[in-house]
């Protein structure tokens, strides 16, 4: 059964003794996508995915994973979730834990056997199997854990901070699986710190501070409804001739402008203009109305705002 | 539930503190078995008429009996304890549960499948050592026994069995609510309580003071355990026809016997410690 939102809170609230913790988080994440949740530290993000898993109870408001209440406890089969205190019985070997996590799914051991060499193989550790989890190294165990939360094959993936413990190879190899997961329609949560990491993976994002949700939704029209572009020009026209509204540039404003060079009275001469404007950029356009009026352009480059970026702005407001 | 309880058989039999306390039974049986093998020896050499060779073999026989059955109630009550006091405390501490609670099973499937666990390790191992002692006794203090039955010996199994399970539940109690340090020095003061209470009921009974007996009952109540070893020894070692049963009572035995709404009252106590512990779990945040 496939749910148009995998994901749903409504006034999702978590406080201890009033304080801290989450509030009002009303979320609507889409199914087969993959999800990131941002904020800085302390903002609320695990307490919001240990809610959602079953690890700390709601002061008020209610979720829904796949379609179901997080109260009933069934819909976990196809809820998979990578703490970000990976820890697990370091005395077992990687085969027995993983045989232990399929009795606690409530897989059949007939589906656990069959299902444990193609999760030690998604996650790197085909032959490692055998091998108890205490002698693994940091990254192994989290690669383990990883495939603990992949064992049922779930609708849904809750990561909190999946790569912390992995080197870049390690990384990379995550991001593929993960975008392969998505491509099988699965949906992916991830909790993570690293913003270069969720820019390259992430389709949609949550940005919370504080305890309060402040964004959510595609973080890439996001970043292009602000467009920006750096052009470096030559001459006297003012920068208020070229922003000056008209059909093709509805709102240019100058974000910046700074003199790259002078001619030997001091005059400047090369001068580096940022400028932003709302809806679509006309980027010939511009070029055209900034020759006509008599500069010579030199450089004209379109900027996207990162990730980082869009998250700056948002947690310093 | 059975895959954490198997889990935590598996996992507490691997535990040093089960090692150590295997060896430390089987160093207390061997040196028990001598003990009593030496005292055996000595007996035959008591002179006098046959009447009064009895009553001294029975009187040390009962405390004999006694001491070497309260050693190995120690142990185990050592070993529940120790094993399973950090079972939940611990997990949460240290994160291990994050991934267990998680998965699609109710939170009381955690707290019963480790009660389940650690219960029948426990159990198994209570047998194994109840045996040792009683077949020890068997072998060079016969007269001590002379009163056990089949019967009695199954019953007295069951009573020496449910002594380290009153100590499990009740260390599951504090391992739900606190921190394992904490858990671990409150249910240990806890059994000492219970023993202390023991005490002064078995005082109270032979100076025949009512309110200290009440006193002792009432620690009873709050940690049976104690109870429950006074209540084996009365159907281990005496019968009421027994009129040694009160010369031979000593540190170890039996001057007031709990009845047998005592061990009714104690399988309510688990039931309610188990039900303490899992209702305070399942509000606990992780």
């Amino acid at each position: 059964m496939t749910f148009l939102l995998a994901i749903e809170t409504c006034q999702l609230t978590k406080t201890y003794q009033g304080h801290g913790g989450c509030r009002d988080i009303s979320l609507a994440v889409p199914s087969g996508c993959i999800f990131g949740l941002l904020g800085p530290n302390g903002a609320g993000k695990s307490t919001l995915v240990k809610m959602l898993v079953g690890l700390l109870s709601p002061t008020s408001g209610e979720a829904k994973l796949l379609g179901r209440p997080i109260e009933d406890v069934s819909v976990r089969k196809k809820v998979g979730f990578l703490p970000e205190t990976f820890r697990y019985h370091d005395w077992l070997s990687g085969e027995d834990l993983l045989r232990f996590h399929g009795s606690l799914f409530g897989m059949s051991s007939r589906e656990t056997k069959a299902r444990i060499p193609e999760v030690l193989h998604a996650v790197g550790l085909a032959d490692q199997g055998s091998k108890r989890v205490g002698g693994y190294s940091k990254g192994m165990q989290q690669r383990i854990g990883l495939a603990c939360a992949l064992l049922p094959d779930p609708d849904l993936l809750f990561l909190d901070e999946p790569t912390s413990a992995l080197d870049p190879i390690g990384r990379k190899e995550v991001r593929d699986l993960l975008a392969s997961l998505r491509d099988r329609g699965k949906t992916i949560f991830l909790n993570s710190h690293l913003l270069s990491e969720l820019e390259t993976v992430c389709d949609q994002i949550a940005i919370i501070k504080k305890g309060q949700l402040l964004f959510q939704g595609d973080w890439r029209e996001l970043a292009a409804s602000g467009q920006q572009v750096k052009v470096v020009v030559n001459g006297d026209a003012p920068v208020d001739m070229i922003s000056t509204p008209s059909p093709s540039h509805p709102a240019i404003r100058l974000h910046s402008q700074q003199v790259l060079t002078w001619d030997n009275s001091g005059y400047p001469l090369r001068k580096e203009w940022i400028l932003t404007w709302n809806g679509d950029a006309d980027v010939p356009a511009l070029v055209k109305r900034m020759v006509d009026n008599g500069l010579s352009v030199y450089e004209v480059t379109p900027i996207s705002n990162s990730l980082e970026e869009l998250f700056l702005q948002y947690v310093s407001e | 539930m059975f895959a954490i309880a198997r889990l935590t058989f598996w996992e507490s039999s691997k535990k040093r503190v089960f090692f150590i306390t295997f060896l430390l039974s089987a160093a207390f049986l061997s040196l028990y078995g001598l003990a009593l093998r030496m005292l055996a020896q000595q007996m035959v050499t008591i002179i006098g008429p046959n009447s009064a060779q009895l009553i001294v073999k029975q009187i040390l026989g009962q405390q004999v009996l006694g001491a070497g059955l309260y050693f190995a109630s120690f142990l185990l009550a050592l070993l529940a304890l120790l094993a399973s006091v950090g079972s939940i405390a611990s997990e949460i501490e240290n994160g291990l549960l994050q991934a267990i609670v998680s998965k699609p099973i109710q939170r009381r499937e955690i707290v019963l499948g480790k009660f389940l666990g650690y219960g029948s390790l426990l159990v198994a191992y209570g047998i194994i050592l109840f045996a040792g002692v009683i077949s020890v006794n068997l072998i060079y203090n016969q007269a001590a026994l002379i009163s056990l039955t089949p019967g009695r010996m199954i019953f007295g199994t069951l009573i020496f069995i449910m002594q380290p399970l009153v100590l499990l539940s009740v260390a599951m109690v504090f391992s739900t609510l606190v921190k394992t340090l904490p858990a671990g020095i409150t249910s240990v003061m806890l059994f000492g309580l219970g023993v202390i209470g023991g005490f002064l009921e078995q005082i109270g009974s032979m100076v025949s003071r009512t309110d200290l007996m009440n006193i002792g009952i009432g620690i009873s109540l709050i940690m049976p355990a104690d109870a429950l070893f006074r209540k084996l020894m009365s159907v281990i070692a005496t019968t009421e026809t027994n009129p040694l049963a009160s010369l031979a009572a000593g540190p170890f035995g039996t001057a007031a016997p709990p009845s047998n709404a005592m061990l009714f009252y104690t399988l309510l106590y688990i039931l309610a410690c188990l039900s303490f512990a899992i209702y305070h779990f399942n509000k606990k945040d992780l």
